[in-house]
């Protein structure tokens, strides 16, 4: 029996694009932290049952892999620990504070309107394939974060949430952020909307 | 055009780099012992190395995301500095704050904050560095405890220099006093050594002449600088004071007095006073007294006493024969009533003839001319001369009148026999006439042979002598009130005369006596050779 339901698999399965080596690695040091390496192994093996037996020692940080590997990556931790929605969100959180890329943008994270501008610039960082659009509205101290033309599974949704909100806390006051998953208007996208 | 083989290998050139770069910024933050930390222009830790972490105590996970001013002790200092340093232009700034950990402990730290700026030139934030200045710290709290401690000790030495000046300022004042009367009393003291009509002469303790006064001078015509720093034994043989020098060297250690003559008309009498401050002698003072006049005085009145005395004895010697001529019946008989006031006369003529005796003799002495006739004699015959000569008034005192004899045989000794029988005589006399009847009297004679000296004793159970009059009992003319209530009659002249006949043979002369039970008088003369080398000197 697959850990991955077949019909997540397929979808995983269709994603197009290249992911850098440094995202796939600090997912991996994530489960290193939470479950040891004899847990990394164990993920490791029920990737390699699915037919991407890449492990962690193997991944090159500055080199491109397929994209599936890493919302695969997220979906058998999730289901192999049985970690809920807190613990993807918290993951996506983490994510955020120590990927390198994240430092290697920091400058970036001075104000939120720097940060919409820069998004796309940011996605490219980790995705070959896709965009990421953030549109604010100062109105409503608000904004729409927008992923186009990149298949994701549901294990990537608590998770991205964890990290856009990581990313706008460094720019707004956390006690008064929000980021939600808001329906999606177009095919092969995701939205999140953040308030303040 | 460059080909797909070649793009792929400038990016693996390219992945190499980064690889290598982020090593480095890795192993760079891992080494850095400085605590850095970058923030946004919110305040907002964006992350920070391993030093800070360790510093701070939080891992990076928690620490990215935090308010900065939330790890101070003080956040409106850090807010301020901030706001109004940063923004005032001012790129970088080191401050002193308090750090506050994960587990609130509080750390003082020097903090730098340099502002961050993108390739515009935009503001895009800060680095933090903080350094843990607790050791400084301690030390600059030691030091500050150190100097303080310091401070307030010299404070206090300060206050006892004070206080110790003060106490010296007096003690100075008193000194200052004490040196006034010093100098007032030394002035006094000078002004009375200078003026003061009789000589003096200071030896310090090492026999140095420390000062002489003006009469000095004049008694030896002495340039006192030929003789003041000078010990005496250093002075020249033609030094004015070689007389007085001799007889100083010669002199016993003590108070004695001397004469000295220095010329025909200038007879001195030399005292010499030891000088002592506490009980350590600290020198000798030598008073010189002018005594010329009293001297010749004293020789006039000898002089006119021993004329007068040989005037008076040739008409008493004269008188004295007629009347025993009288009394003998040559010139016829006599009525008892005659012979009564004849005789009384002739007493009185014998007393008088006695008298004038003793004043000749007196004169002698004080002429230096009184032994002049020494020879070798046997000085118990002399005893028994005079013993015998006495014994008629010892019985007719029905005195026990006894003479002991020597044990050994005494040889014959130099002596002037007329003066000792003046001796024994003088003493038999006392002895029997101040002795109540039935009374002793009793003369011995011993010869010391150890001592090589003669003793003679004679002793009474007479009325004695009064203890306070014991001291004058050698003076002329004294007469203790005792016995001039029993004995009307006495010169006061026999004991003068026997001490300085005794004296003059080198022997000495004392008593031990109580009133109403006794006296026994003591002499002594020598019995050896050298007592011939010491009469000569008479």
């Amino acid at each position: 029996m697959l850990i991955v339901s077949k019909q997540d698999l397929e979808k995983i399965k269709r994603m197009e694009g290249q992911t850098v080596g440094l995202s796939l690695k600090t997912d991996r040091k994530f489960v290193l932290e939470k479950k040891g390496k004899e847990g990394l192994e164990k993920v490791e093996r029920e990737m390699a049952k699915l037919g991407y037996p890449l492990k962690y020692e193997e991944i090159e940080n500055y080199q491109w892999y397929p994209v599936q590997l890493d919302p695969l990556f997220l979906s058998v931790s999730q289901r192999t620990f049985n970690w809920d929605d807190k613990v993807m969100w918290e993951w996506g959180r983490w994510g955020a504070k120590t990927h390198f890329i994240v430092k290697l943008m920091i400058r970036y994270f001075i104000s939120k309107e720097i940060i919409a501008k820069s998004a796309n610039k940011f996605w490219r960082k980790y995705y070959t394939r896709g965009t990421l659009d953030f549109k604010l509205s100062k109105k409503e101290n608000s904004g729409i974060v927008t992923i186009r033309d990149f298949i994701t599974c549901p294990a990537q949704y608590r998770y991205l949430e964890g990290y856009f909100f990581q990313i706008m806390s460094l720019v707004v006051p956390p006690e008064k952020l929000k980021v939600e998953q808001v329906e999606a208007l177009e095919e092969n996208s995701l939205r999140f909307k953040t308030t303040w | 055009m460059v080909d797909k083989e070649q793009i792929e290998s400038l990016l693996q050139i390219t992945r190499e780099d980064l690889r290598d770069l982020e090593m480095y910024v890795q192993e760079y933050s891992a080494f850095l012992p400085l605590a850095v930390s970058t923030i946004n222009p919110l305040g907002i830790i964006l992350n920070s190395n391993q030093a800070f972490q360790k510093l701070s105590g939080y891992k990076e996970i928690e620490m990215i995301g935090k308010k900065m001013e939330d790890l101070f002790l003080n956040k409106e200092d850090f807010k301020d500095l901030i706001e109004e340093k940063i923004f005032e232009g001012k790129p970088s700034l080191t401050r002193k704050m308090t750090f506050l950990t994960k587990e609130k402990k509080k750390i003082p730290v020097n903090m730098a904050i340099s502002a961050r700026k993108d390739e515009k030139g935009n503001f895009i934030g800060y680095f933090i560095a903080l350094s843990d200045i607790t050791a400084f710290e301690d030390l600059r709290k030691n030091l500050e405890k150190k100097v303080k401690e310091r401070t307030k000790d010299l404070e206090m030495r300060t206050q006892e220099i004070a206080e110790s000046r003060t106490a010296l300022m007096n003690i100075l004042e008193d000194v200052e006093g004490a040196r006034g009367r010093a100098e007032e009393e030394r002035d006094k003291t000078l002004a009375i050594f200078e003026n003061f009509p009789e000589g003096l002469l200071f030896l310090d303790k090492e026999n140095k002449i420390s000062s002489v006064n003006p009469s000095v001078r004049d008694f030896f015509q002495l340039d006192p600088k030929e003789a003041v720093g000078k010990k005496i034994d250093e002075l020249e043989k033609k030094s004015p004071l070689t007389p007085l020098i001799d007889i100083l060297r010669e002199s016993p250690k003590g108070i004695y007095r001397k004469e000295l003559k220095l010329r025909e008309n200038l007879i001195l009498e030399i005292s010499a006073i030891p000088v002592m401050r506490v009980e350590e002698k600290i020198g000798t003072l030598i008073i010189l007294r002018d005594i010329t006049r009293e001297k010749t005085i004293e020789r006039l009145k000898t002089e006119f006493v021993s004329i007068s005395a040989h005037q008076l004895r040739t008409p008493l010697s004269a008188v004295k024969w007629t009347l025993r001529m009288i009394l003998d019946r040559e010139l016829g008989e006599i009525s008892k009533e005659q012979r009564e006031f004849l005789e009384k006369t002739y007493l009185s003529n014998e007393r008088m003839i006695h008298l004038i005796n003793d004043l000749l003799n007196i004169t002698r002495i004080e002429e230096g001319r009184f032994l002049y006739n020494i020879k070798s004699q046997d000085i118990v015959k002399i005893a028994e001369r005079i013993v015998a000569s006495s014994e008629e008034m010892a019985r007719r005192k029905e005195l026990d009148f006894r003479f002991q004899k020597p044990k050994v045989k005494i040889p014959e000794i130099e002596l002037d026999p007329e003066k000792i029988s003046l001796v024994f005589q003088n003493l038999l006399d006392n002895a029997i006439h101040y002795t109540k009847t039935g009374g002793l009297v009793k003369i011995s004679l011993n010869y010391l042979k150890d001592k090589k000296e003669i003793l003679i004793s004679v002793k009474d159970t007479g009325i004695g002598i009064p203890k306070d009059q014991q001291k004058r009992v050698f003076t002329r003319f004294f007469r203790g009130a005792n016995a001039i209530k029993t004995e009307t009659e006495g010169t006061g002249l026999g004991l003068f005369i026997a001490k300085n006949i005794v004296d003059a043979h080198g022997g000495r002369i004392w008593f031990e006596s109580k009133e109403n039970k006794g006296t026994t008088f003591y002499f002594t003369l020598p019995a050896r050779r050298e007592f011939e080398e010491f009469l000569t000197g008479f």
